[in-house]
């Protein structure tokens, strides 16, 4: 990550599968990605290989884990800095 | 492979229910998520489908949990004036979400295996996915010990933000 973040904006990430959640703050110029491992050493849940990252408004953020922080917010991807690590569905 | 039949338990899904949604509500009131709970088995979420142009529609989200949590809750979108789901009156209250490969909205599902049609939303997390005996792939399967009904949530609002909502159902 891009330093340790301190002063930076506070980041949200929920485990929607056991509803546990972390909270810490991060760099506007950390990527997502980076943002996503942190809250999984934080959360010490182990990832599942489908595990996937959405808003809490639910839009799929897997696309977007090269992104940093500014730039989600930057092209309006996210209106929040709160996300949840979801597990594999199928259906449809 | 085929869903495995869920069983009813509404002793199990009134202690279950009552001990995820404490955990979903972090210290929260239900009222301050817009939530209602009709009864110890029902709960009422409302939920909003965004366009792409950023216009907004309200549904109503009813999640019942007499099978729960062996199975998912059943989940149906409802008339908000009436709290029930009859086809074809009140199809307008499904959102149309097309698209997307992991969920999908029904107003009016015919499993064609003798269960009468109904509103389906497929999705391995929700009930009626089961009950229709919907082909699942295994590592999709409800897991008690990894799922609630938060996970059918999650997986419900992926179909109401762009690009996949496109507005209220018309067929």
């Amino acid at each position: 990550m891009n330093g340790n973040g301190k002063g930076g904006p506070k980041v949200e990430f929920e485990h929607v599968g056991t509803s546990r959640e972390v909270d810490f703050h991060a760099s506007d110029e950390d990527t997502l990605q980076q943002l996503w491992d942190k809250a999984v050493e934080l959360l010490k849940e182990p990832r599942g290989p489908e595990d996937r990252l959405q808003s809490f408004k639910g839009t799929d953020l897997m696309p977007h884990l090269s992104l940093t922080l500014k730039q989600l917010k930057d092209q309006k991807i996210i209106d929040a800095r709160k996300f949840q690590i979801v597990g594999p569905t199928g259906g449809a | 492979m085929d869903a495995p039949t869920p069983v009813q338990d509404i002793s199990a899904g009134q202690q279950a229910f009552e001990r995820d949604l404490e955990k979903a509500l972090k210290g929260r009131s239900p009222e301050e998520l817009g939530w209602a709970i009709p009864d110890s088995l029902t709960l009422l979420v409302p939920l909003w489908g965004e366009k792409t142009s950023g216009d907004r529609d309200f549904y109503l989200l009813r999640l019942y949990f007499d099978h729960y949590p062996a199975f998912p809750p059943s989940a149906r979108f409802v008339n908000p004036a009436t709290l029930e789901y009859r086809y074809p009156e009140d199809k307008s209250w499904v959102p149309n979400s097309p698209g997307h490969g992991e969920i999908q909205f029904h107003t009016n599902y015919s499993s064609g295996r003798g269960h009468a049609d109904t509103q389906l939303i497929c999705c391995s997390q929700t009930l009626e996915f089961y009950t229709v005996n919907h082909s699942v792939e295994e590592q999709h399967l409800w897991n008690p010990a990894k799922h609630n009904f938060m996970s059918t949530l999650s997986a419900i609002r992926r179909l109401m933000v762009p690009p996949y909502y496109q507005g209220r159902a018309e067929t």
